[in-house]
Order: structure tokens, then C-alpha cells, then sequence
């Protein structure tokens, strides 16, 4: 039960260290490609290129999505309810590719408009889960808050945030999973990370570097969900 | 002293209160009772500001609870609601010792303090000052709900119907409860009910409202005698009058001396009511009944006739 979540970590580790001495494997396996392993990079590199993606858009995605959630829940914030379902719609319509397409005219190749579509895919799950998590806070109880003499500011961090913390985090996670799995798409903009074999591959019509950044990305993303299940879990068993 | 002065207020297009004067003497057990959208929720929240009123004021030992601000207004008074929401990530101490912590109380001054009042109000420290509010009964978490809101030591206790969700035996168990610490503690109670019986039996002062207004206030038994208005008259009869009379009054102010009372006959005690005696009696099929003072020695004898002087 203690190992579960860390398995898909440890099968995401293995693999990121056998697959540079898989290469005959991929060679048997796709006969008619001349260069069956994708050298261009070491995949540790790609990892924590790739991981440092997703940190860098999840750290705002998750103060954004907290934010916007919290100041929509805000009694007589009806404007601010209005912006942050505009926003939950806007990001649930467009795909992240084509948040990169617009993006890079305007900000140009590389990192950046990778991070703007990973931020803006990411947002989503956080903020509804906030929302939905201090919709949720019983009335009695902030009523009792209220009536006890609590300013609005001790209502939310001493009771509504402890309160709607697990399903916030559960979204977190949700979020997380989600950056890893897009981050990969970044590639298209020029971003170093695990999609670059996938891009490469599907350039250079090779399906084995499309394979081994699939596989790497997969993984990473089960790798991700487990690690944080394993976080989530105890913080909601703390409060009943 | 709380002042009700011309209060009015609207929510939407409905008239919650519509000009409510009412005077709460010091100290009292006021109870304020009505039926639903009589306005009596509405009038109680807003002696801690929980609601603002549209119009007029309400004082609170002559000063206009709007002058101060409405945090530090609550934390000096004592506040219990029918949903009783305690703190469900908190233990039950951290609960009673909400307000004291938020008054900047040492933690040793909390701790002791959070003691006192579960001894208070019977339950054994040691056993659930550690507990999480899941693991209590509705009436425990309602103990514990009346401790929280007189940690501070508040002069002034709001409750909302309070027992109002609570089972029969445990609602009157509580009742007794607030009784005894009123008589206790001399605080100046404000409870709002719609339940005739829980009010007749609290109540030191009864105000009676309905559509915004009060129709009647004064001692229980004034309202019962001479009811001001036919609604008064209406919700305080509900075809018990004769019986919520007997029940306002001690058996012992009814009784009459010993003399020589027949050993068969029921005993209760002194400080009972007497519908309790006419209960005594009726249960023992017994035309009287002989009080008991507290060592257990006859105290006087009730009739069934000298029930009808209550």
C-alpha cells in the first residue's frame, strides 16, 4: 500500500536509464530506420528540461487558479465570478497548441510560448477545484466563524483553506498531470523537452524516437500522479 | 441592556423586520418567539452585526453596535446557532478556545480556561478535550457549541435555536442545562425559538413577534394571563393553556401545610412545577401530592384543588 504510489516513479526511472542501451532492441524492432536511438540529447537532459517546464508553468498555474478561486468565492465579488468563468471557458475551448500558434508570432520560438499554453491549460483544473472545494465549507460553520469574530482574512486561512485543501490539492494534482502530459507539445515552439523525439521523429519519419519520447512522457506523467497521490493522501486523512 | 430602536430591514422585496422596538433587560433569559418569518433570527443577528439594519438602531448597553467594528464587537458576545458548526479540522478544545485565541490569550490561559467549561457543562475534560467534532453526539456538539461561545466570557449570549435539531431528550437535557447556567452565571441570554414549551420554560422575558413585529413582550405568565393581541393569544393557547400555566409555577407556591398526609401518597420534590404534580398524582391516581425539601423531609402537601390557583 506504501509502495503503490512509488512504482510508476520507479518504472519511469528504469526506463530513463535503459532506454540509451536499447538501442539493437529499437533496431529489431523498426528495421528500416538508420538511426534507431535518438542521441541528439541525452533523455536526462530531456527530462528535467522537460520537468523544469512543468514546474515553472505549474508554480503560476497554481497561485492563478488558487487566486482566481479564492477571490471568486468572495462574498459581493460577483465581477470577479463573471472574469474567472470567462476565463475557466476561454482556456476549456482552445487547445494548447493553438495557444502556441497564436503565441509564437508574438513572443517568438522556444520556452516561452510553451509556458503560456502550459499556464493556461494548467489553471483550469486548480481553479475549479478551488472553487469548488470553498463552495463546499458548510454555511453553518462559516457562520460560526463570522459569529465568533473572525475577520474575513482568519475565515479563509483558518477555516475555508484548511478546509477545501484536498480537493484544492487533488486538483494540484490533476494540473500537474496534465502539464506533464502537455508539455510535451511544446516541442512544436522549439522547446527542449520529451516531445523534441516525438517532433524529431515524426519530422524525420522515424517512429522510434516517436516511441521512446512517448513512452518517457507517459510514464513521467503515471511517475507525477503517483508521487502526488502519495502527498495528497495524508493531508486529507489529517483532517476529517 | 440591549435596544431595539425603530429597526427595520428588507431583504430583496420581503419585509424581515418592519419598526422593532424591544427592550432586553440585563440579565434576563429573553426568549424571542415566533413563527418562521416573524423576523426573530433576523433581530438576533443583528445584535453582533451578522445583519445590518436599513434603519434605527440597536444599542447595546446604550452605545450603537455599529460604532464599534463587527469582529471585535463578536468576540464579546457569545454566539450559538441551531447548525451548531463547529470546526470540523479542529479538536474540541481548539473549538472552545476559538475566540480566546483570537483575543491573543496565552495558550495556558486557553488551556485552563477550556477545562473549566467542559466541567461546566459536564463533560469529563481528559475524555474530549482531544476529540474531533465527528466523534460527538449532536448534544455533545452542541455542549460543546455553548462552551465556545461563553469561552471569552462573554455578558451577552445569542442563540439561535439552538436545540432546535436536537432529539427531545437531549433538547430538554441542554434545556435544563441553560437554566442552570443562566441562574449560574447572571449573563443576559437572548434566545430565539418558535417552540411554545422550550420558550414558557426558559424564559424570564417573552417577547412574542410576528411579520416584523413585536407583538407582546413581558414575564411569561403576564402573556399567558392577558394576552395583548389574538396571534399572542393563539401561538401561547395551542390547547394547553391550562397546563403551560401550571407548568410556570413551583409546586411549593402552591402548597399547603402537611398536616397529616397519608403515607400512600406520591412524593416529589420542592422545587418541582406543578404540572410535575399534577403529573404525580395522576400517574398514583392519588388526589395530593407531598413536596420534599432537598434533606428529603416533607415540605408541604398540593391538592388537586390547589391546582387551581396556579
Amino acid at each position: 500500500m506504501r509502495l503503490a504510489p512509488l512504482l510508476p516513479a520507479a518504472l519511469f526511472l528504469a526506463a530513463l536509464l535503459a532506454l540509451p542501451l536499447a538501442g539493437p532492441t529499437f533496431g529489431a524492432l523498426f528495421p528500416d530506420v538508420a538511426e534507431p536511438l535518438y542521441r541528439r540529447e541525452s533523455f536526462i537532459a530531456l527530462t528535467l528540461s522537460h520537468a523544469w517546464l512543468v514546474l515553472a508553468s505549474l508554480v503560476p498555474a497554481a497561485v492563478t487558479g488558487i487566486g482566481l478561486g479564492v477571490a471568486a468565492t468572495r462574498p459581493g465579488a460577483r465581477e470577479m465570478r463573471v472574469i474567472a468563468d470567462a476565463l475557466v471557458g476561454f482556456a476549456q475551448a482552445v487547445p494548447p497548441v493553438a495557444i502556441i500558434a497564436i503565441a509564437v508570432p508574438v513572443v517568438g520560438f522556444g520556452v516561452t510560448p510553451s509556458l503560456i499554453a502550459l499556464v493556461c491549460y494548467a489553471t483550469l483544473p486548480v481553479l475549479r477545484a478551488t472553487t469548488g472545494a470553498l463552495a463546499t465549507v458548510p454555511t453553518d460553520v462559516l457562520d460560526a466563524a463570522r459569529g465568533s469574530g473572525m475577520t474575513p482574512r482568519q475565515m479563509l486561512f483558518q477555516v475555508e483553506l484548511p478546509l477545501a485543501a484536498p480537493p484544492i490539492l487533488a486538483g494540484l494534482r490533476v494540473a500537474a498531470v496534465l502539464a506533464v502530459a502537455t508539455a510535451a507539445v511544446g516541442a512544436v515552439a522549439g522547446a527542449s523537452c520529451l516531445g523534441t523525439p516525438i517532433i524529431a521523429g515524426l519530422v524525420n519519419g522515424n517512429p522510434a524516437w516517436v516511441v521512446q519520447g512517448a513512452v518517457l512522457t507517459g510514464l513521467m506523467a503515471f511517475a507525477v500522479d503517483g508521487l502526488l497521490g502519495a502527498l495528497v493522501r495524508p493531508v486529507s486523512a489529517s483532517s476529517p | 441592556m440591549i435596544r431595539f430602536e425603530g429597526v427595520r430591514k428588507s431583504f430583496g422585496g420581503a419585509t424581515a423586520l418592519a419598526g422593532l422596538d424591544l427592550v432586553v433587560p440585563e440579565g434576563a433569559f429573553a426568549v424571542l418567539l415566533g413563527g418562521s418569518g416573524a423576523g426573530k433570527s433576523t433581530a438576533l443577528r443583528m445584535i453582533n452585526r451578522l445583519i445590518d439594519p436599513d434603519a434605527g438602531r440597536v444599542l447595546l448597553r446604550g452605545r450603537d453596535v455599529a460604532a464599534e467594528a463587527a469582529p471585535a464587537l463578536r468576540r464579546r458576545i457569545g454566539y450559538v446557532i441551531q447548525g451548531i458548526g463547529l470546526f470540523p479540522h479542529w479538536t474540541v478544545a481548539r473549538n472552545i478556545g476559538a475566540v480566546p485565541r483570537l483575543l491573543g490569550w496565552d495558550e495556558k490561559r486557553i488551556a485552563a480556561r477550556v477545562d473549566e467549561l467542559l466541567t461546566l457543562l459536564r463533560l469529563d475534560p481528559a475524555a474530549y478535550r482531544d476529540r474531533m467534532p465527528a466523534q460527538l453526539s449532536g448534544g455533545q456538539a452542541q455542549r460543546i457549541g455553548v462552551a465556545r461561545a461563553l469561552a471569552a466570557d462573554p455578558d451577552i449570549l445569542l442563540m439561535d435555536e439552538p436545540f432546535g435539531a436536537l432529539d427531545a431528550v437531549t433538547r430538554q437535557a441542554l434545556q435544563q442545562e441553560m437554566a442552570r447556567l443562566h441562574a449560574a452565571t447572571g449573563k443576559t441570554i437572548l434566545l430565539v425559538t418558535h417552540d411554545v414549551e422550550e420558550a414558557l420554560s426558559l424564559a424570564t422575558r417573552l417577547a412574542v413577534m410576528a411579520d416584523g413585529r413585536l407583538l407582546q413582550e413581558g414575564a411569561p405568565r403576564d402573556l399567558l394571563d392577558a394576552p395583548a393581541d389574538p396571534r399572542v393569544r393563539d401561538l401561547l393557547d395551542g390547547g394547553a393553556i391550562g397546563m403551560r400555566r401550571l407548568s410556570l409555577v413551583t409546586a411549593a407556591s402552591l402548597a399547603g401545610p402537611t398536616g397529616e398526609a397519608p403515607a400512600a401518597l406520591p412524593h416529589i420534590p420542592a422545587a418541582a412545577t406543578g404540572r410535575d404534580a399534577l403529573e404525580a398524582m395522576l400517574a398514583a391516581r392519588a388526589e395530593a401530592v407531598v413536596l420534599l425539601d432537598a434533606a428529603g423531609a416533607p415540605a408541604g402537601l398540593v391538592a388537586l384543588r390547589d391546582l387551581l390557583r396556579a
